[in-house]
């Protein structure tokens, strides 16, 4: 689970609690206004940074947002890397999308006046662009992209390490090639401490892959974009303490009620 | 810090569907390459596979070890209220099934609905392990081909074999910087290299040539020839091996599919058969001789003896030396008498005498 604020466990606990999402499209880009049009200051465009969830676009511009993640197909399976996909359809922007751009989708809860943080969804790569003018003759783009792990297609060409090499090196090294970092559960997890030897003429994902099944689980980029391995063996033992309606933990003094 | 968490879906979810727990694990079966497979564990409960080539003995076991008590719960889960704090891997608990969060859809907005699951196929959690006589044969004939390709730097070498009951067969082809060269079963059939290709088998060929480029063997389905076109060619020098008969040096010898031989010259040094009986080298000088200082000539005749034939009238004919089994003549001055005697026991005899007139 995604660490969230105590405003954010409020809200949802607010029977009337809603999302709103907003979604976030390369590294910048032009001001614009809440239909979309580009705001000029002299003729000339101005540029923002497109860093944050404040300055993406919102709901309005969008019409639909999908993203999906499949660890394994139609039975447990281990030893892979498994790339998360988006979906964007929304009016065309303003500005020009780079090839390949960034796509971060955000959501906050909302209950009243109430707003959470920002929850990050995933750090995605264009892939693929459609644009059609479906929508009052107004241009409609239609976006696909996979995250990070994709990235790690490549061939395990360069190495600072010594071989053979210890599992946890091997994959803090595979993230910093592809530009992210390693999810700290993935530190805790990767006590074994196996080695290996230098990967000659497999990719960085096989190499990903092959680790992974060692500790029985799959690699996936978490919602921070971070790379994280995924134990089977990792589910949470089942619990039976009192819950609310919502299916939160009913605490007593900080402590969680058995029943 | 994030932390894998359990989310209570209670019954917020549109459709649920659930199949029955999967038995534990009791077999780790790790394929390290093509021909190497390391396992650990029996066959009392489902078995967890994976590539590894990194695999050993030692890692099955250990793995296995860990996976006792480990039962997998499939479900499907659509139209679910999920949390969007929620990440793949979380356990989550939907009218009173529990899982873990293994597929997620999620479409945006304010419901944030998702579809989750613990996916599996139904078709593959036999409680009863049967399998018809298709899904073995399907097993037989896809399951057990395996195949591969090895590029490097100065060789590629691909491979396919095929493991059935009725034993191993395979088929592969390495090609390096000088040469090329096919296997069958693990036995060098054919190679091909700069100076040229060697063939170690069968060949089959509609037509082909053999030769330098600008002469040589012809090669047709019905015969092989240089030179000679045809069995009857007069024209051409050469050979021509047929269907039909053999010829060499523009028909100067011959040999026809019926057995007939035409030769301008030939010598033998051996016997002579015909009609099976032998005919050495003087009997046929002699004969041959006689014959023709005659002026005719013999063939053969009954009883394994010989007639002169076509004699002409009023003509000496003389042998130096000869045996006569039996003599017919005709029109000849030969002539017979009976002499008469009586034996030592008084009785009438009769013996006839040829006589010259």
């Amino acid at each position: 689970m995604q660490d969230v604020s105590a405003l954010y466990r409020q809200i949802v606990a607010d029977p009337n609690h809603y999302f709103e999402a907003t979604v976030v499209i390369g590294e910048s880009g032009n001001l614009v206004t809440e239909a979309g049009d580009t705001i000029l200051f002299g003729g000339t465009a101005i540029i923002v940074s497109r860093t944050g969830p404040d300055s993406g676009y919102a709901e309005s511009t969008i019409f639909s947002l999908k993203t999906s993640s499949r660890m394994f197909g139609n039975e447990p399976e281990i030893g892979k890397v498994i790339a998360q996909e988006i979906e964007l359809q929304m009016l065309q922007p303003a500005g020009e999308i780079p090839p390949m751009a960034l796509i971060v989708p955000y959501v906050r809860a909302c209950a009243g006046d109430l707003r959470s943080e920002w929850l990050q969804q995933g750090v995605f790569y264009i892939d693929t662009r459609q644009t059609s003018a479906s929508y009052e003759n107004l241009p409609v783009i239609t976006l696909h992209g996979f995250d990070a792990a994709l990235l790690t297609e490549q061939d395990y060409a360069e190495t600072r390490l010594d071989w053979p090499a210890v599992d946890i090196d091997i994959v803090q090294e595979i993230a910093a090639t592809i530009g992210v970092s390693v999810d700290s559960r993935t530190v805790d997890l990767m006590t074994d401490g196996r080695t290996f030897p230098l990967p000659t003429g497999y990719t960085l994902r096989e190499m990903l892959g092959y680790i992974a099944a060692e500790y029985l689980g799959c690699f996936i980029m978490t919602e921070q974009g971070q790379l994280r391995l995924v134990s089977l063996l990792d589910l949470p033992k089942e619990t039976s303490f009192l819950i609310d309606r919502n299916g939160d933990y009913i605490t007593f003094g900080g402590d969680r009620i058995k029943v | 810090m994030a932390e894998t968490s359990i989310f209570n879906l209670l019954s917020r979810v549109a459709s649920l569907d659930v199949a029955p727990a999967f038995q534990p694990y009791s077999k780790v079966v790790i394929h390290v390459d093509d021909d190497t497979v390391v396992e650990a564990g029996d066959d009392t409960g489902r078995t967890l596979e994976f590539n590894d080539p990194f695999g050993t003995q030692e890692l099955a076991e250990q793995l296995l070890a860990k996976l006792p008590g480990y039962q997998y719960q499939p479900l499907y889960a659509q139209g679910t209220l999920l949390d969007p704090a929620a990440e793949i891997g979380d356990g989550v608990s939907i009218k009173g099934y529990y899982s873990g969060i293994y597929q997620r859809d999620r479409t945006f907005g304010k419901l944030m609905q998702a579809d989750v699951a613990a996916p599996h196929d139904e078709e593959i959690n036999h409680e009863y392990k049967y399998k018809s006589p298709q899904e073995r044969k399907f097993t037989r004939e896809i399951g057990n081909v395996r195949a591969s390709l090895l590029i490097q730097a100065g060789l590629i070498e691909a491979k396919v074999s095929r493991e059935s009951p009725e034993g191993q067969t395979s088929f592969s082809w390495l090609m390096g910087d000088t040469s090329h060269t096919w296997y069958a079963n693990g036995r060098q059939v054919m190679r091909v290299n700069a100076n040229g290709a060697e063939i170690d088998g069968k060949i089959t060929a509609r037509e082909g040539y053999i030769g330098n480029g600008s002469a040589g063997f012809s090669i047709k389905a019905t015969a092989i020839y240089n030179g000679m076109t045809g069995l009857n060619d007069t024209v051409h020098n050469g050979i021509y091996i047929g269907t039909d008969g053999v010829a060499l040096g523009k028909g100067a010898f011959k040999v026809t599919a019926a057995g007939n031989v035409s030769a301008n010259n030939m010598e033998l040094t051996g016997t002579l058969r015909v009609g099976g009986s032998s005919i050495g080298a003087s009997v046929l000088r002699q004969g041959a001789q006689s014959a023709y200082s005659n002026g005719s000539y013999w063939t053969g005749g009954a009883g394994g003896g010989y007639n002169f034939k076509s004699m002409a009238d009023n003509n000496d004919y003389t042998a130096k030396y000869g045996k006569f089994t039996y003599l017919t003549v005709a029109n000849a001055n030969f002539y017979s008498y009976a002499l008469n005697y009586k034996d030592w026991n008084g009785n009438n005899q009769t013996v006839y005498v040829l006589g010259h007139g």
